[in-house]
């Protein structure tokens, strides 16, 4: 009655680990725009605010190792919604995104960092400042850049989704960090 | 005496002892010991978890009362445990339950799939289908077909994801099915899930077990580490989450240890989508003859067509049989034997010239005189009507 049919795809036989990676930060600091420069490396104007999560993945090498990065693109954090923890259970990294041109977005990224780690331990982390083709009208100065650079709980990468600049680094370091050699 | 009196008096205590030693010998050192053992609650409970598993396993009659004693005792553990941390005992429990539950509803619904295909695979067979040619004739014609139709299903895809990261630790896919980006899919699949989860008010172990997406639905069947999606098209039969639940229950076995440790690692679950390809399943080409509803429908009006053919020949026959008869009636006319001959029915008899002429007769019969032969030998009949003619 039900045939059982022997196809199948093999996982090939490379070295790969998955690891499931969150995007977090305010609303509107870039989050979705540096995933899809990331995937499909273009760039849009408009704003589309993100509701919920939406997943993609990508593929870093480190060494032989392939790294495949689900990407979990979450809805930014603001006055009226909070970020739904539920979504970060699982995560092996995260991507605090920040908009350089609102210094508020870096308290904010500071106080979900705490906030995740309270819930789930410390987790590799990477601060992206994005909005770098921008810096002219950086709220923030180089000197309170480098000290976000020395708290050891994060790297700290300048991202620009519109131009694509330090978006390959922002995911070789996590990467990297994640798959601790 | 009043001095010892006195001595008594001056140290009581040590007299006593001495006493005591005397009278009892080593005695009172162990019973100082003793009643240090009953006042010590660390130095007791030492003593009695040292006897206690042995008490227990000496089945005396006095042990008999044990069970009842510990029932409230035990009953209140769990119940706090349960309390506290409800996933554990969920946990540990899932394999036996799960399974329990499991195999009792897919019996329960077996039967009934059971029923249902019956009837339609009788439906189906070439004996039941001339008790259905009346049916068709009276325009009941394809509801079974129908049916049968959508018990047809395909496993196409099947994903096996880790629970709490979303990741795909497996997959297996029909070789000519295209798959996109199967780990999006998983992921997204566990957002589907929590998101159904925590917006409608549903109990915390109940979840989505099944989307619909155009004319593929995907199944989920949840296991305690990693679930399993099946991507199935058509309609599949309630039985077949049986199969998905069995295939997933043994690659919790087999890959125990490697789940509860899941780092992101894939190597080891290389061995995996050899398990699951077991539950790719189809229900197209069954080993037994049934026929496709195409063919069945050919077959069908084959049947009806025959049906109207052979009654044609039938009605024919009884012309035939009277015309013959009507012929062999006939003055001067004597049928010995009729038979068929390229198609036509052919009439051998004794024939007086001056008798009736046979195709006449059939044309006044309404039969086709070119479906009829005709092989005469002459004669000269007595009959008195010929007899006058001459
Ligand atoms: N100039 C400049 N604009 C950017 C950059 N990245 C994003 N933007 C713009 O910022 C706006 C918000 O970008 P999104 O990527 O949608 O932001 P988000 O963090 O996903 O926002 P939410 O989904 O609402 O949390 C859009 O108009 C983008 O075009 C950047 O690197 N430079
Ligand atoms: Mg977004």
């Amino acid at each position: 009655m039900v045939n059982t049919n022997g196809a199948w795809t093999q996982a090939e036989g490379r070295d790969v680990v998955s690891k499931k990676v969150c995007l977090v930060g305010s609303f509107a600091v870039g989050k979705t725009s540096l995933v899809r420069r990331t995937i499909d490396d273009v760039y849009d104007e408009g704003y589309l605010t993100t509701v919920g999560v939406k997943v993609d993945r990508t593929e870093v090498k480190i060494g032989p190792r392939t790294v495949n990065l689900m990407l979990w693109d979450l809805a930014g954090e603001d006055a009226f919604a909070e970020l739904r923890l539920d979504y970060i259970r699982g995560a092996s990294g995260l991507i605090l995104v920040a908009d350089g041109t609102r210094a508020d977005t870096i308290d904010s990224a500071i106080e979900l960092k705490r906030k995740i780690n309270r819930a789930f331990g410390p987790l590799p982390s990477v601060l992206a400042l994005n909005k770098s083709d921008l810096v002219a009208s950086w709220s923030i100065s180089d000197a309170h850049c480098r000290i976000l650079g020395r708290s050891g709980a994060w790297s700290v990468v300048r991202t620009s989704a519109r131009t694509g600049e330090g978006v390959p680094t922002l995911l070789a370091t996590l990467a990297r960090r994640m798959v601790a050699p | 005496m009043i001095n010892s009196e006195e001595g008594i008096g001056l140290a009581p205590d040590r007299e006593l002892v001495r006493l005591r030693e005397l009278l009892l010998g080593e005695h009172p050192r162990r019973i100082d010991e003793i009643a240090e053992r009953l006042d010590d609650p660390t130095l007791r409970s030492k003593e009695v978890g040292a006897v206690l598993p042995n008490a227990i396993l000496r089945h005396g009659p006095a042990m008999d009362a044990l069970p009842e004693a510990l029932e409230p005792q035990v009953e209140e553990a769990l119940a706090r445990s349960i309390q506290r941390d409800p996933a554990r005992i969920a946990r540990i429990l899932s394999p036996i339950i799960g399974r329990a539950i499991r195999r009792s509803v897919r019996q329960a619904l077996a039967g009934l799939a059971q029923r249902v295909s019956q009837t339609v695979d009788h439906s189906l067979t070439l004996g039941g289908l001339a008790m259905r040619v009346e049916a068709l004739k009276t325009g009941v014609p394809f509801s079974e077909i129908v049916l049968r139709r959508s018990l047809l299903y395909r496993v196409e895809q099947l994903f096996w994801i880790h629970r709490e990261t979303g990741l795909l630790l497996a997959e297996a896919v029909e070789h000519d099915v295209a798959t996109r980006d199967p780990e999006i899919v998983s992921s997204m699949l566990t957002v589907v899930r929590d998101f159904v989860r925590d917006s409608m008010d549903v109990g915390e172990h109940d979840a989505l077990d099944a989307v619909t997406v155009g004319e593929l639905r995907v199944w989920v069947e949840p296991g305690p580490h990693a679930m399993l999606a099946a991507v199935i098209r058509g309609h599949p039969p309630e039985s077949l989450r049986g199969r998905l639940s069995d295939v997933l229950d043994g690659l919790h076995a087999q890959y125990q240890t490697e789940l509860e440790g899941f780092d992101g690692e894939l190597g080891p679950f290389q061995g995996a989508p050899r398990r699951l390809a077991r539950a790719l399943v189809s229900q197209e080409e069954p080993g037994r003859k049934r026929m496709s509803p195409v063919t069945l429908a050919l077959v069908a009006s084959a049947v009806v067509l025959g049906g109207i053919l052979f009654g044609r020949r039938f009605v024919e026959n009884r012309a035939v049989e009277q015309y013959v008869r009507v012929l062999d009636e006939a003055p001067g006319v004597e049928v010995l034997e009729t038979g068929r001959r390229d198609g036509r029915v052919l009439i051998r008899g004794l024939r007086d010239p001056l008798a009736v002429d046979p195709i006449q007769v059939a044309r006044e019969m309404d039969i086709d005189p070119d479906l009829l032969a005709f092989r005469w030998e002459p004669i000269v009949s007595a009959h008195p009507d010929l007899v006058v003619l001459r």
